[in-house]
């Protein structure tokens, strides 16, 4: 007990130490102030302005005085709610009251270039309390989950927060309509189809749009925009892999394979129905398409005829993959975006579980996973009699169907469960908690830093590297971006790992058991700071939305009359607040579950607190990292 | 249900990992090649500007836009475009012609262009013609669009010319040397070195530019063989009331000074 | 022989078809071209398209200015002080006029739109 309090006390003094270091205004301010006024020279050019970071006090007048090196550029100042235009060889002076105090980010309202929606610059205004107070927040909630690890009942450990017990679920399918919806053979294909016109519509305004600007494009706008930011804020975090269940791309391969569309056809796939690699049945693959897919984003994010041809690409991919491979190969083991869908559905609220054990081990013929008349044995590869994590599960509800009885649910549960969940049996079919995962999930936080900072970082530079304004700088992007995401944070993650085994001192447990094991108290800290970073794409560019759905083929239509939309961020003062939220949620479980993988990973009590020190102070060091990213 | 045993698998990995990685690396690198190529500048009715090549001599450089110095030498014939970045536009197109040559000291421009009406009053706007010479490192927005940077305009008027003959003291010149480091940002240097003298004939102007190859001041440009500038023209015609950004301009190309 | 006949049947359809075609073809052009696409794009992405516009002298046209392009554009004919005013991306803006002397007319873009901005210009014959 006396260690603990040394410890903790020790702990306390560094958590502030490093609150009073990121606490501090060391910054010189911009421009130069006159009369209490301060004017600072701007420049625009694609893609960044100059200085990029404008740093004023709070209560100043401030006159900024734009001018364009090349085309027309616009500023829009978040929160202020400035907008203006700057023609080239004209000064534009925009002058405010810098009243309110934090850090702003300003960017382009007038599109540029392909990269327009990118071109960022920040305004801070100091202090900058909020983001100061975002990470006291986080260093007490850091504190508070550690002093409360260190004195948990035996009761509170099996409750989320001491509150909501682990085991608790409601089942949605115990209401009549919600169970026959599921086991009718059009749900849900239905959506399917809908979704697949509307794909189709992405596909022409795509490649309509050639290389036209991306924001202005149908196709580009839904998937970038309005689908990925619901995939991330909603989707994933709330109801898993519920993309998977009405995704378009798997429909023709499902197709082809079954020979009917709604209705039981063959059972046995009309393709080759390979059976996919054993080595591969993990989430490698998907990593690896993903994190291929994301050298090119700097393409396909702002180019309409790039947009079609990533999802051309996918589209064929999936009818070549399901003709070759036997049922959902192409969404377990191909799709780029089934690697952080499949990790992070097991945070989600959603499962689709058994009822009943007893009766599934009763029940010989496994329709679940053969399938039978009412439909196809699970195309996930699932065995649904035995599922215990959602990772594979793509919630496409063949298992109510094939289910004679009735045996299937639908649950509703504390966000997270499934993340304490081991390899359930010795001969599972996936490898579970595994380097696969793991990686992931680590991989995920160079690519969210990278994103961020050329999606709505105040650095032309890097946006040059990533648009290939050369091909040397664009070899230079794909290897840094490689090394950071596969070598370096993995690298600092294990050797905090390193350190927790050295700190619990336990000499038994393997290296690789800690990486892994602690690596599944990233995901909802994952989850939050990539639905906080798609909140922020949401919120500043939804306004291109309205527009392209008015006229999704660029032909001159004005079907909802918002043609003429203009760029109209909305909510950019709430942005800050909304993200720091967010990232406290996610730590908040990233914490409450972590502690628990010590206990997992470790073999006593004591280890376990000891080593998850190490851990947590990782994970409240990469929150604040990106609360800086976000706000600082 | 089947359940695959692990053994022997690993020896397959390799191979599996290549029949994996390889494809989606040339995918990716297909991809990123057919857009590579779409997003490279494609240029479509764009010329290059011939560079004006002016010779050296070693005789004095005569002022007298009507001189025979003038009248045998070859001269280049420069098309100028209405003016279209700034308000007010231009509106006319009309070629220039001209001719230029350097000796140890000194650097001397004729341009010749044609104007039915020889305007050298304020009103209704005096004729007028500029010579722009900028660094040949000047930012790619050439034509004075960019800012920041440091272009030397010698800016001739006809009414400033009537003005010099009147006087026939240094104190008023048919010439203004200016510096601008962007649209509207003209100022005067503080040495003004430039000469100029301007003729009408026949419907045509003719006017001399002459100024010391080496400035000697700050902002202005050094001329000398080798430093390859790059240069353009405008012209105003009073008659049409043209004057500030209302003008004919032509497009910067690099002005060589050739050795002997 | 099968081919020869083949042949000779796609050598009749063309001389049907090919007149008939030409004549539907061009039955618009000898109306008036009441409405004529332009497209606005800057020199190194295709440049005006079409960059010759021909209209017919006394009668009244409508050019529709589109801006496929990504950054902002004009469209300016100084001979008949014509002018847009800027053409934001994705932006449509129709001049109408009714040029009465025949002639070759220059037409440009009056937004600096690249370095090659001065290049942008094309076209316009009254005939």
């Amino acid at each position: 007990m006396r260690a603990n309090s040394n410890a903790l006390g020790a702990f306390a003094v560094v958590a502030l130490a490093c609150t009073i270091s990121s606490c501090s205004d060391s910054d010189r301010y911009s421009g130069e102030l006159v009369g209490g006024q301060r004017t600072v020279e701007v420049s625009v050019g694609r893609f960044s302005y100059d200085p990029s970071i404008i740093t004023v006090k709070e209560g100043e007048t401030v006159a900024i005085k734009l001018i364009s090196r090349d085309v027309t550029h616009g500023f829009y100042l978040y929160d202020y709610g400035i907008q203006a235009t700057v023609d080239p060889g004209e000064i534009r002076l925009i002058g405010f009251v810098a009243d309110k105090a934090g850090r702003f980010s300003f960017r382009c309202s007038v599109t540029c270039g392909w990269m327009h929606p990118y071109e960022y610059g920040y305004l801070r205004v100091l202090p900058n309390r909020r983001y100061h107070a975002g990470v006291i927040l986080i260093v007490l909630l850091t504190l508070g989950s550690l002093a409360l690890a260190f004195k948990r009942s035996k009761r509170s450990r099996d409750a989320l927060f001491g509150i909501v017990p682990l085991d608790w679920r409601f089942e949605l399918t115990k209401y009549k309509p919600v169970r026959n919806l599921f086991k009718n053979r059009w749900f849900p294909t239905l959506f399917v189809v809908l979704n697949s016109l509307i794909l189709v519509v992405i596909l022409v305004s795509g490649l309509r749009g050639g290389v036209s600007a991306g924001n202005l494009n149908f196709g580009v706008m839904i998937v970038w925009v309005l689908w990925w930011v619901l995939l991330m804020t909603i989707f994933v975090p709330v109801l898993g892999r519920f993309w998977c269940m009405v995704c378009p791309f798997p429909l023709l391969g499902d197709w082809l394979q079954r020979g009917k569309l709604i209705g039981v056809g063959q059972h046995k796939s009309w393709g080759l129905g390979k059976r996919w690699p054993k080595r591969f049945r993990n989430l490698w693959p998907v990593t690896m398409v993903f994190f291929v897919a994301t050298f090119l984003f700097g393409f396909f994010t702002v180019i309409p005829i790039a947009t079609f041809g990533l999802l051309a690409v996918v589209v064929l991919g999936a009818i070549i993959v399901s003709v070759i491979f036997e049922k959902r190969t192409f969404c377990l083991y191909v799709c780029p975006v089934s690697g952080f869908q499949g990790l992070y559905a097991n945070f989600a609220a959603c499962e689709v579980r058994v009822k009943d054990p007893a009766i599934c081990q009763t029940h010989k013929p496994k329709s679940c996973y053969v399938g039978n008349e009412k439909g196809y044995g699970c195309p996930w590869m699932e065995q649904p009699f035995d599922l215990n994590r959602n990772t594979y599960c793509g919630l496409c509800m063949e298992c109510f169907k094939t289910c004679p009885h009735d045996n299937m649910a639908l649950n509703l549960r504390p966000f997270g469960t499934d993340l304490l969940t081991a390899r359930k049996r010795t001969d599972d079919r996936y490898n579970r908690r595994g380097l696969d995962e793991a990686f992931k999930s680590l991989t995920m936080i160079g690519v969210l830093v990278v994103f961020f900072l050329t999606m709505q970082g105040p650095h032309g530079w890097l946006r040059d590297l990533v648009s290939v304004k050369t091909l040397g700088g664009y070899a230079l992007f794909v290897a840094a971006y490689t090394v950071l995401s596969f070598v370096l944070v993995p690298g600092l993650f294990l050797l905090v790992s390193y350190l927790s085994k050295l700190a619990s001192g336990d000499k038994q447990v393997s290296l690789k058991k800690v990486f892994v094991g602690f690596s599944y108290c990233l995901v909802p800290l994952g989850i939050a700071r990539w639905a906080a970073f798609s909140l922020g794409i949401i919120l500043v560019n939804g306004s291109y939305i309205p527009r392209v759905l008015s006229d999704p083929l660029s032909v001159g239509w004005n079907l909802l009359g918002t043609a003429g939309w203009g760029f109209a961020p909305f909510w950019t003062g709430a942005l800050p607040y909304l993200q720091t939220v967010m990232l406290l949620g996610g730590l908040a479980f990233s914490l409450e579950y972590g502690y628990r993988f010590a206990g997992q990973i470790f073999a006593t009590g004591n280890e376990a607190k000891r080593g998850w020190i190490p851990m947590l102070l990782f994970l409240m060091g990469l929150s604040i990292l990106f609360l800086w990213l976000f706000e600082g | 249900m089947r359940y695959t045993i692990d053994t022997g698998a690993r020896k397959h990995t390799t191979a599996t990992m290549l029949r994996f990685f390889v494809p989606l690396l040339l995918l990716g690198a297909a991809f990123f090649g057919v857009m590579y190529s779409l997003t490279r500048d494609r240029l479509v009715g764009v010329t290059e500007e011939e560079p004006l090549r002016i010779g050296y001599t070693t005789s004095d450089l005569p002022l007298d836009p009507l001189a025979e110095y003038w009248a045998g030498m070859a001269a280049m014939r420069i098309h100028l475009w209405p003016q279209n970045a700034r308000v007010p536009y231009g509106t006319e197109e009309r070629d220039i012609w001209v001719r230029g040559a350097y000796n140890g000291g000194e650097i001397a421009f004729q341009v010749e262009f044609a104007d039915d009406t020889e305007n050298r009053d304020v009103a209704p706007k005096p004729d007028a013609c500029a010579v722009f010479i900028e660094p040949a490192d000047s930012p790619a927005m050439g034509q004075m669009m960019a800012q920041g940077g440091s272009g030397n305009i010698w800016h001739w008027r006809a009414d400033w010319d009537t003005a010099q003959h009147q006087n026939a003291s240094d104190s008023v010149k048919a010439v203004a040397e200016l510096i601008t480091s962007g649209p509207g940002t003209q100022t005067p240097l503080e040495s003004q070195n430039v000469t100029a003298k301007g003729e009408h004939r026949d419907g045509k102007w003719y006017v001399v530019f002459k100024r010391s190859l080496s400035s000697q001041q700050d902002g202005a440009i050094e001329l000398a063989p080798g430093s390859d500038p790059l240069i353009s023209f405008a012209v105003w015609d009073g008659a049409k009331t043209e004057s500030f950004a209302a003008k004919s301009i032509a497009i910067v190309r690099p002005l060589i000074l050739e050795r002997d | 022989m099968f081919m020869r006949n083949g042949a000779a049947a796609v050598v009749t359809l063309l001389c049907l078809a090919g007149p008939a075609l030409t004549v539907s073809g061009c039955r618009p052009v000898q109306a008036e071209p009441a409405r004529l696409t332009l497209l606005t794009r800057a020199p190194e992405r295709g440049n005006w398209s079409p960059r010759t516009i021909r209209v017919q002298r006394g009668h009244q046209v409508t050019i529709v200015v589109k801006n496929p392009d990504t950054v902002t554009h004009s469209f300016y004919l100084p001979a008949l002080n014509l002018s847009t005013g800027a053409i934001r991306p994705g932006d449509v803006t129709e001049v109408t006029f009714t040029p009465e002397v025949a002639g070759e007319y220059l037409f440009l873009c009056t937004i600096w739109c690249s370095d090659y901005h001065m290049y942008e210009r094309g076209t316009l014959i009254v005939e």
